[in-house]
């Protein structure tokens, strides 16, 4: 895999583009009216939750691809996304919590979008258990490959969830727009970018880890 | 103004966080690397020298 001058590329654009974010979330957008200063997480959360469902994606395709091919490269792109996306879907849940102390009242309410949202985390979690478990790898990868297709049959429900529901998480994207003041949505989507960046790079190195892994055994096994 | 500087921070130190794990990816990544360039060579420096192996080959003692 060519990584060195590309990543080196994706890095320096990641670091510009988080100083813009910083200075977009905090000096340049409005504070809104009703939330206050606490709204301002929002353009964490929010792009910390498209990453994980596009993290689980990936895990999705990847188990697809792996169980009609079975190449390991499929497998090892499933497990880096999974790991990725168990991260960002964690910190999604952290943040919201912080968010949802000062708007509800409390940490954590038992609310359609937050409940399918905790048994995706839970789900991932759960493959990433499967993966360290000790056996055959062979039907480790063919085990797991079913779970990350089946877990991600949950990202639609915690999508609608909010809108199906109607639970008390706010839903910002409806059929009549974004629903945002435009400083506030090219925050958003300065954002999305940003973490957008972060993952590419992030799976990048995570695969090539997880190949570099292999790579190593194969060829502890043939030195004499 | 306190609660916002808070936030920044709170904001900075996840940045921090994901930055310190795309900076271990790399490392290790690199360790790998490494590893991986000197197991060839001792691979290569094995099979050189064992003439099992260069029989093996069809090369020529």
């Amino acid at each position: 895999m060519a990584r060195g001058f590309d990543d080196r590329a994706i890095a320096w654009i990641l670091l510009v583009a988080m100083v813009v974010s910083l200075y977009m979330v905090f000096m340049y957008v409005p504070t809104e009216r009703e939330m206050g200063i606490i709204q301002r997480i929002f353009y964490f959360h929010v792009p910390l939750a498209w990453i994980s469902f596009l993290a689980f994606l990936m895990v999705c395709i990847a188990g697809i691809q792996y169980l009609r091919q079975r190449s390991r490269w499929w497998d090892a792109l499933g497990t880096s996304a999974a790991e990725i996306g168990v991260l960002f879907s964690t910190l999604v849940l952290i943040t919201g919590s912080i968010w949802a102390k000062p708007i509800w009242g409390t940490w954590w309410t038992w609310e359609p979008r937050l409940v399918t949202f905790l048994i995706l985390w839970f789900i991932y979690v759960g493959y990433l258990l499967l993966r360290a478990a000790a056996g055959d790898d062979e039907r480790k990868a063919r085990l797991a490959a079913v779970v990350g297709i089946v877990g991600f049959l949950d990202v639609p429900l915690v999508f609608f969830s909010a809108r199906l529901l109607r639970g008390l998480s706010p839903v910002v994207f409806t059929r009549q727009g974004a629903g945002l003041a435009p400083p506030m949505l090219w925050t958003l989507l300065v954002s999305l970018a940003t973490f957008t960046l972060l993952f590419v790079l992030l799976l990048r190195q995570r695969l090539f880890l997880e190949l570099a892994r292999d790579e190593v055994e194969s060829l502890k096994e043939l030195v004499p | 103004m306190k609660n916002l500087t808070l936030l920044f921070f709170a904001y900075l130190m996840i940045w921090i966080g994901l930055f310190a794990y795309l900076l271990f990816l790399i490392q290790r990544g690199l360790a790998l690397s490494r590893e991986i360039a000197a197991l060839k060579q001792a691979l290569a420096a094995g099979n050189k020298g064992d003439p099992e192996k260069r029989k093996d080959r069809g090369e020529t003692p």
